[in-house]
């Protein structure tokens, strides 16, 4: 058998040091993003009972969960961070005072894909709100949303917003057959007007102005001027109730100065038995792949025995450093700042030059060679200075300057 | 902004994306004589127009690095998509269908059945909504072979006219659902670009409407 020693499986990559420089910076900037808005950081384990990941309400698909078994339980690799979050919260924060922030960054893995440039293994960076509802919570959300992709560098970003009861309400007014909700919600997220229109043809008769308000639902999307389109459309209260709400968030994200990184999308349905009211996603230029995603999720805690409200976002940090370097080039790979060399009899003396420059905050590199050889590795390292200590020298003598 | 790139699956569906474009006023000299060029400008260097096998059109879009895409649905329903599936081109119209010896008894027989195809997603989904166990063999060439040398009891393909199948000896048993050409959007760009893209597709809509009529 051939060993596969010299490759990492499909979807999973090593990272070099500029582009893990980059992923550590952003995941800075994105973790203090948070921690300015007292988000704290919480980690969940890698391993988790699969249960975890089964609750009625999922968005994920059971098929991409790793599952291990040990001692006969069941248990999958993290595929997300929500569920584990929400794990947390629900049972050792459960007297904590609410509403409680947290924020996690993490690594979570889904299988399947590898093999058309999905990755199996994703840098999760994100915030859970729990406990708290309504406008004011959806707003402190998508302000957090908005700024985090603004700091972490992005250019061209867009915030959509989506609210799940919209096409609750519209699906619970029509008597569907079985299997036919589930493919409306498909096609709803696929954009798949005509799939649909024929698909719907056969409710007409039941609820006219639902069946026609589903079917418009995907071409609802863009700036405020869907709200018009989806209030003359729209006849359901609680369906009325999610844009009105939807509405309501909007204007005051854009008296914050947002109006312009925000876009609508009522056809925005994945995941709907999960989510239960404001639904974001976010886009970059520079990548295909969605750079953000959340929303509302109040019956997820259930699982965990709690009764909290809940809400968050997570950004992909892997699809943000892609856009990040499709747009301002290749990360480069970091370099350190002096190369301090010597010869043996003065190590002491080069140790502590070299802890005196670190103490200033600059990268110091050891080599016991000569002062040549040591230019020779700093212009190779591309190290912008080289100190060497030894006879030939003085001490503190200032090569390749 | 860059221009917009369409991934166009090569062949058949080729010929007639480049009437649609001409009907819809776009430039598409190239995509007549594309020689060996697999990125020809379109609409007089506005887009760009990229041919590829079917399946790669699909990986080209949903990466994002087309925006648009044509490609049958054959083959967005074999591979699972996270894809905007904004319209049913009307072209390149056929079926999927379950195909065999005329006197297959594949659907009441419980013993051992076998299916070959070059579809295998196409067909696991459809037997178990039928709740038939079939094994599947994957093919790669001329499915019709199989039955023919007793590897499979039927075969799961695309039928456009049906004479191949009559000319081998086999006949429809069943038809699993009809398929043709789709226009495709990555997802990130229909919301970032969407005023150039709705222009597109509207002219787009307009023109494989009057290729539909005329047939």
């Amino acid at each position: 058998m051939t060993r596969r020693v010299y490759t990492t499986p499909g979807g999973t990559r090593d990272e070099l040091q500029g582009r893990s420089a980059l992923l550590r910076r952003t995941e800075e900037k994105l973790l203090s993003c948070f921690e300015g808005r007292g988000y704290f950081e919480v980690r969940t384990p890698t391993l988790e009972f699969y249960d975890v990941f089964t609750a009625d309400e999922s968005a994920l698909d059971h098929t991409k969960i790793y599952k291990l078994i040990d001692g006969g339980e069941i248990l999958a690799l993290r595929p997300d961070s929500t569920a584990p979050v929400g794990r947390l919260a629900a049972t050792k924060l459960s007297g904590a005072p609410l509403p409680l922030r947290l924020s996690y960054c993490q690594t979570v893995l889904r299988c399947g894909g590898g093999n058309r440039g999905a990755r199996t293994e994703t840098r999760q960076c994100g915030v859970e709100l729990v406990g708290a509802d309504g406008l004011w919570a959806d707003l402190e959300l998508a302000e957090a949303a908005l700024t985090a992709l603004k700091e972490s560098g992005l250019s061209g970003y867009k915030l959509e917003l989506g609210h799940a009861g919209i096409f609750g309400a519209l699906m619970r007014s029509i008597d569907l057959r079985d299997g036919d909700d589930e493919q409306i919600m498909r096609l709803t997220a696929a954009k798949n007007y005509s799939a649909l229109n024929d698909l719907l043809s056969a409710y007409r008769d039941s609820n006219p102005g639902a069946v026609e308000a589903i079917c418009r639902l995907p071409e609802l999307f863009g700036g405020a001027e869907v709200f018009d389109g989806a209030e003359s459309l729209i006849h359901e209260p609680e369906a009325l109730a999610g844009i009105s709400a939807l509405k309501a968030l909007y204007s005051e994200l854009e008296k914050l100065g947002f109006g312009d990184d925000v876009l609508l999308d009522l056809g925005l349905v994945n995941g709907m038995d999960y989510y239960t009211g404001v639904v974001f996603g976010a886009y970059a230029e520079g990548t295909g792949e969605q750079v953000l995603s959340g929303g509302r999720y109040d019956s997820l805690y259930r699982n965990y025995g709690a009764g909290f409200s809940a809400s968050g976002f997570a950004v992909n940090v892997d699809a943000v450093c892609d856009a990040l370097e499709k747009l301002g080039g290749r990360a480069p790979a970091p370099a350190s700042d002096v190369l301090v060399c010597f010869a043996p009899a003065n190590a002491a003396e080069a140790f502590s030059f070299a802890k005196e420059l670190r103490a200033c905050g600059k990268r110091v590199e050891i080599a016991a060679c000569s002062a040549a050889e040591g230019r020779r590795i700093a212009s190779e390292k591309r190290i912008a200075r080289s100190v060497f200590f030894g006879e030939e020298g003085t001490g503190k003598e200032l090569l390749g300057e | 902004m860059s221009k917009l790139k369409i991934a166009i699956t090569k062949g058949r569906l080729l010929e007639k994306s480049a009437e649609m474009f001409e009907l819809a006023g776009i430039e598409c000299e190239a995509l007549r004589n594309p020689g060996r060029q697999l990125v020809l400008p379109i609409g007089n260097g506005m887009m760009e127009a990229v041919l590829a096998k079917s399946a790669d059109v699909i990986t080209y879009t949903e990466r994002g690095v087309c925006e648009l895409g044509i490609v049958g649905k054959d083959t967005i329903m074999e591979h699972a998509t996270n894809l905007y599936e904004i319209l049913d081109l009307g072209f390149g119209r056929c079926r999927f269908a379950v195909a065999g010896k005329p006197d297959t008894d594949f659907f009441t027989d419980g013993s051992r059945r076998v299916a070959a195809t070059k579809y295998i997603n196409v067909s696991k989904r459809y037997f178990e909504r039928k709740h038939i166990d079939a094994e599947l063999i994957k093919i790669e060439g001329s499915v019709e072979l199989a039955p023919l040398l007793g590897l499979a009891d039927v075969i799961v393909d695309l039928v456009e006219t049906g004479s191949t199948l009559k000319a081998n000896g086999l006949e429809i048993l069943e038809e699993v659902c009809p398929v043709s050409a789709r226009l495709v959007v990555n997802t990130a760009a229909l919301k970032l670009r969407k005023r150039e893209i709705e222009e597109l597709t509207t002219k787009l809509a307009a023109a494989a409407k009057e290729i539909e009529s005329k047939k």
